[in-house]
């Protein structure tokens, strides 16, 4: 570390999760972006992504992975590739031994994920995974569940849907099927979204139940919007996850559009046990105002990301921030919560929530999700 | 003991309204999460029997976990692709029956909290 900064490695940039993460690591004052850095051999537009945010930040983009792991002057290694490189960055970069924070989910293959769990236990790095396990609602449903307020737990429930993108072109009178074994993620139009939404719901019941999955059951749909539809990928998802210790799980993942929700989508957690039931949702406590304000409408699509998937595309485009409820805990500093819990764990020497074991859990399950969905029957993930 | 027929009626009621009026476009997915004293297998039949008005059909499929007795949880997919997790949970001593529900239109969504 430099003067008690961590020095943080940002590997991919723009147009991936990495906006958001590398917007937090830049605000926490226990961090320092150092560099952008990338498998050599990119693609043009990838290579112009991540130029993009060295650009913004003003540090170089180091176009040569194996360079830019051998610099000394890294202490944190923020890792964002596309999914279907993801597996084999990952790897070179645990190599390197120093902290990891990894994007969500973890991999796209039963391989990939086997590959950087093993990678990251043999360097012995702290690793963490992005989830929402540092919002004050699921904090507070698992402080519900230590308190022993609710008896033993019997069923969690958690659920993300993301009011964004305009629904209601979805072809309708066509029932998708989905597929066994998903192959492509990556999409410029969509994102698979049990899979990049599912994910949130899921990490939340492995976390808030502790133990492990015996099976998962799942539908997909796609119900909402044509450019899934266009490349056979669901745009929402549903399961059960029942766990060995007895637990019923429930989650729910998926783009629902910008029109169906007062503000970004139903975002929360439930959480039963034998003496009772309570529920944690992220807009509550919440002021609702009603005034002669403009009502928000969404803009035209922007023509590289009409689903809105990256803020800074969401930020090109225009699109309005819905302001009739306001949370007593904003959600605009959830980001920004996880990255300062990863470098909190740092400090303390403390294991993260969700390191690369729970990580590697839930993105077993959203795959075990998909096959189940495919055949129509209960999956045993792993 | 669940919360009171005549408000789940009216409730199916308006929903069915709001979906014959084209108001959030087709009905697609449901989460009903009930808050029961006891009963939670009865809530969730119920449950199910009024999601499968608003569908039109009734379930092709539907997988019901085991787990604790105080609980009962379905999910469901329905012809058309249409599907559901309906949850019912057991409430506290000093607590009253509740429904959370979100319906989830192609283009819309109805909410109601009790």
């Amino acid at each position: 570390m430099a003067g008690n900064r961590y020095r943080v490695l940002l590997i991919a940039g723009d147009r991936t999760h990495q906006e958001g993460y590398a917007a937090a690591f830049e605000a926490d004052p226990r961090a320092e972006i150092v560099a952008v850095a990338d498998e050599a051999g990119v693609s043009e537009q990838r290579h112009a992504w991540n130029k993009a945010m060295a650009d913004r930040y003003h540090v170089p983009y180091l176009p040569n992975l194996d360079e830019a792991l051998a610099r000394p002057d890294i202490d944190l290694i923020s890792v964002c590739p596309e999914i279907e490189r993801r597996g084999r960055v990952v790897l070179r970069c645990a190599a390197r031994g120093l902290p990891i924070f990894l994007d969500k989910p973890l991999a796209g293959t039963p391989e990939d994920i086997s590959d950087i769990r093993s990678s990251i236990h043999k360097a012995g790095v702290p690793a963490q995974m992005y989830s929402f396990t540092s919002t004050p609602w699921a904090k507070a449903a698992k402080a519900a569940v230590q308190s022993g307020e609710l008896g033993d737990l019997i069923a969690v429930h958690a659920e993300v849907m993301f009011a964004k993108g305009r629904a209601g072109t979805a072809p309708s009178g066509i029932v998708r099927r989905e597929h066994e074994s998903p192959e492509q993620f990556t999409f410029t139009e969509a994102k698979r979204e049990l899979f990049d939404l599912g994910i949130y719901p899921i990490v939340l019941c492995l976390w808030l139940a502790d133990s492990p999955v015996k099976q998962v059951t799942a539908t997909t749909g796609n119900y909402f919007f044509a450019e899934h539809a266009n490349v056979d990928i669901e745009d929402f998802g549903a399961l059960t996850i029942e766990f060995e210790n007895g637990v019923v799980g429930s989650a729910i993942g998926g783009r629902i559009g910008f029109y169906s929700h007062p503000k970004i989508g139903p975002h929360g957690v439930t959480v039963s046990g034998t003496g009772g039931t309570k529920s944690f949702s992220a807009w509550d406590p919440r002021i609702e105002v009603f005034s002669d304000e403009p009502t928000p409408v969404l803009p035209t699509p922007h023509p590289e990301d009409p689903m809105s998937m990256w803020r800074s595309t969401q930020v090109e485009s225009g699109v309005p921030r819905k302001m009739g409820w306001l949370a007593f805990e904003d959600e605009s500093g959830w980001g920004a919560d996880e990255v300062s819990s990863f470098l909190d764990c740092l400090d303390a020497d403390r294991s993260p929530d969700v390191g690369v074991d729970l990580g590697a859990a839930a993105t077993e399950v959203v795959l075990a999700a998909y096959r189940s969905a495919a055949i129509g029957e209960p999956v045993q993930p792993g | 003991m669940t919360i009171g027929s005549s408000h789940v009626q009216i409730l199916s009621k308006t929903v069915s309204t709001a979906i014959g009026a084209d108001r959030i476009g087709s009905p697609v997915f449901v989460r009903w999460m009930e808050r029961v004293e006891s009963d939670p297998v009865i809530a969730v039949e119920r449950a199910l029997e009024i999601v499968s008005g608003w569908y039109g059909s009734a379930p092709e499929f539907s997988h019901q976990p085991g787990g604790s007795d105080l609980q009962s949880t379905v999910l469901a997919r329905w012809p058309g692709g249409q599907s559901a997790l309906l949850i019912a949970a057991p409430i506290g001593s000093m607590d009253t029956p509740g429904l959370d529900l979100a319906v989830i239109g192609s283009k819309g969504a109805v909410y109601h909290s009790v």
